[in-house]
């Protein structure tokens, strides 16, 4: 969660610092499980699909030439493009080339019945979320792992993407920064730590986090709200 | 292999019961002792609590040593292989069994037209990237994921709760009290888990939780597979025999939320998919110790290939399912044989010997 923890909520009020966290991680999951779902669920678990959404989705398709998985990897590969692209060229230029390439060029793929319309907001959707993680290097893993769960999707659906997240979550366990796990599992974990999933209000945030072992354990005295 | 905080530990043997309710366990159950589940599984809990206080006491006295090293102790190296062979062997049909089985579901559900080997290579990918960390990283990520496929049994249980008939239980004693009681005691399978516990002890970072790790794990794992087999009975009638679908399968199929979302089953799929994967991956882990610890080589992880190898071959052992199900009851009495009888003998005369040995001792002291 440090990863999806922003400057700025430590100095927000506690409820809207948890609110927005919830929120980074609803995107988290989002960018990188989304597309690799819609596969999953489009080729293998229909019936999870709600019968006048999934009339909608076959009806939007009819007209499409190719199966979901090339319509998904072009409409990402273009997504990555367009992001690229609007990064590299002169800033007042940047706005532009997103415009010209999200909705024009989405509007006249799916006009061109290259790509479904149910497709774009799904890629929408995926973009939009993949810009709401704090961290630059989490959303460059995101990006990319995004990728593996599309394929792992399209090869086993929800067998392919059990596999994804296992992997994931042990590797996760298995990684260390400096010695300190990223992943403490322990329910008496840091419980006064600000280092927490949610942050607690500013007078509980007594201690420094426990995996770091530091000689001073506590940031501040546990009377810093005399007046309770 | 690394430390595991009590946490991890009771998750461990958790993990295995989960994975044996959502496939056919309750349905074996129901098996022998029809409406009188229930009663019977609490008969059962309550013996296999006592039997692990029992084991605990009996592995108290050998400081952080494992059945192997009580092996050893007793009766030399040669014991020693003998007992470790046959627990991985043992270990490897239960699996392989088990992976069968619900390789044989999916494909019925969703993949009817993949071969099965298609299926069980994800399994073995599972098995082998997550044999290549740490052990400690793969017990924490199977609390993580055990702890939310808990979560997902209660939503169905509470989801499949109108439709509900308690009346269903009736007779309380099912087929008459000698199938509960005397015939109902073979049920005690249920906590295969316990093999574990025999293995358990040198990973643990205080060895004094032992006792503890033991007995919450398997209060836990009773009270789970209680409320399992009661919303069961409770939904479907105990003559229900399907062959080929486990009844938790069918239990999800009546979860439904208004008219919007209808068949929700897809999404309990994909968490038992994870929840297998870390159970193989454990009693893999537990395979790879052990044969580390009977032939004392130095890298016991570049064994994963192999015995991944051997996971998927004793899965496709029986050609088919009607096979399957005469193997996996010689499998599950075999169970019975290796962690009640072997195992506990062991332990008990190794305390003998231990016993014998202090008196020994002693009278040489005094002797002095």
């Amino acid at each position: 969660v440090d990863f999806l923890s922003s400057p700025e909520d430590v100095n927000l009020k506690y409820k809207f610092s948890n609110m927005l966290r919830f929120v980074r991680i609803l995107a988290l999951t989002v960018t990188l499980l989304l597309p690799g779902l819609y596969i999953s669920i489009t080729n293998y678990h229909q019936e999870l699909i709600p019968t006048e959404l999934l009339f909608a989705i076959i009806s939007s398709r009819l007209e499409v030439p190719f199966p979901v998985i090339i319509e998904i990897l072009i409409m990402e590969v273009s997504f990555e493009l367009i992001r690229e692209a609007g990064l590299r060229v002169p800033s007042p230029v940047g706005p532009t080339i997103g415009i010209v390439g999200a909705l024009i060029l989405g509007e006249a793929a799916v006009s061109a019945n290259i790509v479904s319309p149910i497709l774009i907001i799904i890629v929408a959707l995926t973009g939009i979320s993949s810009f709401a993680i704090p961290d630059y290097s989490l959303g460059f893993y995101m990006r990319y792992h995004r990728f593996g769960y599309i394929l792992l999707g399209y090869a086993a659906g929800f067998l392919g993407i059990g596999l994804g997240i296992f992997i994931n979550l042990c590797l996760l366990c298995n990684l260390k920064s400096f010695g300190a796990p990223y992943i403490t599992a322990s329910p008496k974990a840091d419980r006064k730590s600000m280092h927490k999933t949610l942050l607690s209000p500013i007078w509980k945030r007594e201690n420094r986090p426990g995996f770091l072992h530091t000689d001073r354990p506590q940031s501040q005295n546990n009377i810093s709200m005399k007046w309770k | 292999m690394s430390k595991l905080e009590k946490y991890e530990a009771v998750f461990l043997i958790v993990n295995i019961i989960i994975a044996h309710v959502i496939l056919n366990l309750p349905k074996d159950l129901f098996t022998v002792t029809g409406t009188a589940t229930p009663l019977n599984v609490i008969y059962v809990s309550t013996i296999a609590l006592f039997f692990v206080y029992f084991i605990s006491k009996l592995l108290k006295k050998f400081n952080n040593s494992d059945i192997l090293d009580i092996c050893n102790y007793l009766g030399g190296k040669w014991l020693k292989v003998a007992l470790g062979a046959i627990y991985i062997i043992y270990l490897l049909l239960l699996s392989g069994g088990l992976l069968r089985n619900f390789t044989e579901e999916l494909k019925i559900i969703y993949f009817p037209s993949i071969p099965i080997t298609y299926i069980l290579l994800f399994f073995a990918v599972a098995v082998i990237i997550s044999n290549s960390i740490d052990f400690k990283s793969l017990a924490k990520a199977n609390m993580l994921i055990t702890i939310v496929v808990l979560i997902s049994m209660i939503v169905i249980f509470v989801s499949v709760s109108p439709s509900y008939s308690p009346e269903k239980i009736y007779p309380l004693l099912g087929y008459g009290a000698k199938a509960t009681f005397v015939n109902g005691l073979e049920n005690i399978y249920a906590f295969s888990g316990i093999i574990l516990l025999f293995l358990l002890p040198p990973s643990l970072k205080n060895k004094d939780d032992f006792k503890k790790v033991s007995i919450v794990s398997i209060t836990f794992s009773a009270i789970y597979l209680f409320l399992s087999i009661v919303s069961l009975l409770f939904t479907f009638s105990t003559v229900i025999n399907l062959d080929y679908i486990s009844l938790m399968y069918l239990l999800t199929r009546s979860v439904e939320y208004g008219r919007f979302f209808q068949r929700a089953d897809a999404i309990f799929i994909l968490f038992w998919v994870i929840s297998l994967m870390s159970y193989l991956s454990i009693i893999m882990s537990y395979i790879l110790y052990t044969f580390k610890k009977i032939t004392n080589i130095k890298n016991g992880k570049i064994m994963v290939y192999a015995f991944a190898t051997l996971l998927i071959w004793a899965s496709l052992l029986n050609k088919s399912y009607s096979q399957f199900k005469d193997f996996y009851h010689i499998v599950k009495y075999a169970q019975l044989v290796i962690v009640f009888g072997i195992s506990t003998t062991i332990l008990i005369l190794a305390n003998f010997k231990k016993k014998k040995a202090k008196l020994k001792e002693s009278e040489k002291i005094n002797e002095n």
